[in-house]
């Protein structure tokens, strides 16, 4: 009996332990598993931004991957490679107090698959030729063999703009009618130039536009914007061209019109203006031919009054003659 | 009386010379068609602001039409009967609206687009194609555009719409100009066909169906919203214009969100043939045992690359060091099979590079390396292993790139035995 019992103790336990290393089962190293089609990512936001003292902007990271996404932020300088047009990381920054403002909860986290975690900065530097920005790292222990980590550069471009560097972003504006005669426009269509010069040795972004207008009225407008999508590198210069064509009546287009560039560097405004005197070469056409008959019709009364005083004057001394002869 | 025909002689003349000299050019006069004539442009007044610039006008008097029946109006529906109703434009649909959809026509349908353009007609003729705004701005979409296509609903080729944009944030409504940037004002010239917006209009005529005509427009197939602001979400709505008294109400409206600049990144870790593997952190590559013979891991670094950034990413590298605590394979750029300075050498070397759409993808020469076991060194300066710029034809913005990357390392039998580990780190930057 006893034997029995013993025996069918160790069957339970024997299937009891069966039943547990089925039901619990051994973690399985990420790397080992055939992941699935599915394409997950992580996102980081804003990739550069471009700022002023106080400015502040929302960090968004992003997680579509199948796991949760352990990260840190910390602070790093950049330089500017003028040649390669990129930037290439410096140092890291370990007190960046001077920098940025985050709340110390969000400097290190979990994002869980499928979330976003939107992360408040305020920007509280200084101009510098270097460029902060913030490092988003998945933290992952350095484990067997060869450990892969990924981060990821959130740039921290400041705009402002130091007295010195303002004269060194030279703008120019050229407004070229067709045709012109002792400085005076005749046509009505126009080139219109525009270009800027980066001298200064920061990024340096512009939008802007240009608008054409005839006292109290818009003609044209043309956006910088969509070519101005890269900031300028220092050395850089852009250069804008359109065609403007007046087509108003000619009464309209007499006098002045009036060409102006309004446009932001690196969040400051400034403006250029540049007039254009035009005479329709209708309304010259017109005071042309009226001069022209003036002047034709005032001969022709000038030749005529002459014929008239001859024809006059020949009569006279016919009459003269004529009286002489009778006294005669 | 000599005097009086002389003064009717130079009146006459300087008459002439007005009517053969005065440019009867009028703005907007291709504004008639074979299906209508606009004799003056003129909106309804219940359409919004008319900025003419004059102060004529027209006006349309109905007399004796039935509108005290509650039943020709609810909150779906607003039914006309009579005189003018008959002649409004049919009120247009949006068909799609888009900032950041990621699929192609005929695929898994994240886009509703129907116009995408190529870059080359297939088959000698001309089709529509593509990968959603994620093919034309990058991964994970446009931040600061985005692309509308108009249900036209039954309105002939030459009918004008004008897009009604609102910024759900400010509540500003700003309209569609005909240079497709934004105002808050309109006039005439803003009402635009179906053409003119998209560049596409496959009906007869439309004079935009194929490569060959004169409107077709690759750009404009792309996006057609410029100006937008980046994280905004935008209401946008669409009425018709098919003559003078004959504007419609505006359509249902849609909503598009765009995207912030951004960076895409992901590893894995597979092995050659894992191009659509996905696998999770932490991520290791086992190398195995080290020997004098180069040994090249198993399984590969696979990444997935994007952004939309303009100027484009550089993805660069730097590690750790291979290293038991005590001893250092060094890693420099070199063939672990000549290994010239005979102490054993590590590092990566590119195996594959693609993307679905922009860039591509340009490995740097230090990684890409033409022997089997020529590799790139690692060191803690990041070197950069990928980039994408504007260079050339070239296109900054990326969507879909995935890389992948061997680990080679090697030993000599002065090296130490021990258990070497490293990290390796990948560090992904936008270029300004």
């Amino acid at each position: 009996m006893f034997k029995l019992y013993s025996k069918l103790k160790l069957v339970v336990f024997l299937i009891s332990l069966i039943l547990v290393l089925l039901v619990f089962k051994s973690e399985i190293k990420a790397q080992n598993v055939n992941g699935s089609v599915a394409d997950g990512t992580i996102t980081v936001s804003p990739a550069i931004s471009y700022v002023k003292a106080n400015d502040e902007f929302k960090l968004i990271i992003e997680n579509t991957t199948n796991s949760p996404f352990l990260y840190q932020i910390t602070v790093s300088s950049f330089n500017l490679n003028v040649e390669e047009r990129s930037v290439q990381r410096k140092a890291n920054i370990e007190d960046f107090s001077k920098l940025f403002e985050i709340e110390d909860q969000n400097l290190n986290g979990v994002i869980d698959s499928g979330q976003q975690k939107i992360i408040p900065v305020k920007y509280t530097g200084v101009p510098s030729d270097l460029i902060p920005a913030l490092i988003i790292s998945q933290v992952s222990d350095k484990s067997n063999n060869v450990g892969i980590s990924a981060e990821f550069a959130s740039l921290v471009v400041d705009t402002t703009l130091v007295g010195e560097d303002r004269g060194l972003i030279k703008d120019d504006l050229s407004i070229n009618p067709s045709s012109t005669l002792l400085g005076i426009n005749f046509s009505n269509d126009y080139k219109i130039e525009s270009e800027f010069k980066n001298e200064t040795n920061k990024l340096v972004k512009i939008s802007g536009e240009i608008t054409v207008k005839d006292e109290d009225s818009y003609l044209a407008n043309y956006a910088m914007s969509q070519y101005l999508l890269e900031p300028l590198f220092p050395g850089d210069s852009k250069n804008f061209k359109y065609n403007f064509s007046d087509n108003r009546n000619f009464l309209e287009r007499f006098g002045n019109t009036t060409f102006t560039q309004t446009y932001i560097v690196n969040g400051e405004s400034y403006i250029i203006e540049y007039t254009v005197f035009s005479v329709p070469t209708e309304l010259a056409a017109i005071v042309f031919g009226v001069s022209v008959i003036t002047i034709v019709w005032i001969s022709y009364r000038a030749r005529k009054r002459d014929k008239l005083e001859q024809l006059t004057g020949k009569k006279t001394e016919e009459v003269l003659q004529g009286s002489q002869i009778e006294s005669n | 009386m000599n005097k009086l025909g002389n003064i009717k002689i130079f009146v006459m003349l300087l008459v002439g010379l007005l009517g053969i000299i005065s440019p009867a050019k009028v703005l907007a006069q291709d504004l008639d068609s074979s299906n209508y004539t606009l004799k003056s442009p003129n909106l309804t007044g219940a359409s919004g602001v008319v900025n003419s610039g004059t102060s004529n006008f027209t006006t349309l008097l109905v007399v004796g039409d039935a509108t005290a029946d509650a039943r020709l109006e609810s909150a779906s529906y607003s039914a006309g009967t009579g005189f003018p109703n008959g002649i409004y434009a049919n009120v247009p649909k949006i068909k799609c609206l888009e900032s950041n959809t990621d699929d192609s026509v005929g695929g898994a349908t994240d886009t509703n687009c129907e116009a995408y353009p190529l870059t080359a007609a297939v088959a000698g003729a001309d089709t529509i194609a593509g990968d959603g705004m994620q093919g034309i701005c990058g991964s994970p979409g446009c931040y600061d555009r985005a692309k509308i296509e108009i249900d036209p609903q039954g309105n002939p080729i030459d009918t004008l719409y004008l897009v009604s944009i609102t910024d759900n944030d400010s509540a500003i409504e700003y309209f569609l100009q005909s240079d497709n940037t934004l105002s808050t004002g309109y006039d005439i010239n803003d009402y635009q066909t179906i053409c003119e917006i998209e560049g596409y209009d496959p009906r007869s005529g439309s004079g935009c169906e194929s490569s060959i005509d004169p409107n077709w427009d690759d750009t404009l197939q792309q996006y057609n919203i410029l100006n937008l602001l980046s994280g905004v979400t935008y209401t946008v709505k669409v009425k018709a214009l098919n003559g003078d008294f004959t504007e419609s109400a505006f359509g249902p409206s849609q909503n598009v969100t765009l995207e912030y600049a951004s960076l895409v990144f992901d590893i894995d870790i597979a092995g050659s043939g894992g191009l659509a593997t996905d696998t999770n952190a932490p991520h290791n590559v086992e190398l195995g045992d080290i020997s004098n013979t180069t040994v090249t891991a198993t399984d590969r670094i696979w990444s997935d690359l994007g952004t939309n950034v303009f100027s484009g990413l550089t993805l660069e590298v730097q590690n750790t060091d291979l290293t038991n605590g005590a001893d250092t394979i060094p890693s420099t750029s070199e063939d672990l099979t000549v290994d010239i300075g005979a102490d054993g050498g590590y590092g990566l070397k590119i195996d594959t590079y693609t993307q679905d759409a922009l860039g591509p993808l340009l490995p740097a020469s230090q990684y890409d390396t033409v022997g089997a076991n020529e590799v790139g060194g690692l060191s803690s300066t990041p070197a950069t292993i990928f980039s994408t710029n504007t260079s050339g034809s070239n296109k900054g913005p990326i969507s879909g790139g995935r890389v992948s990357i061997m680990v080679k390392a090697k030993a000599v039998t002065s090296t130490p035995p021990g258990a070497y580990t490293d990290l390796i780190t990948f560090l992904l930057t936008a270029n300004p």
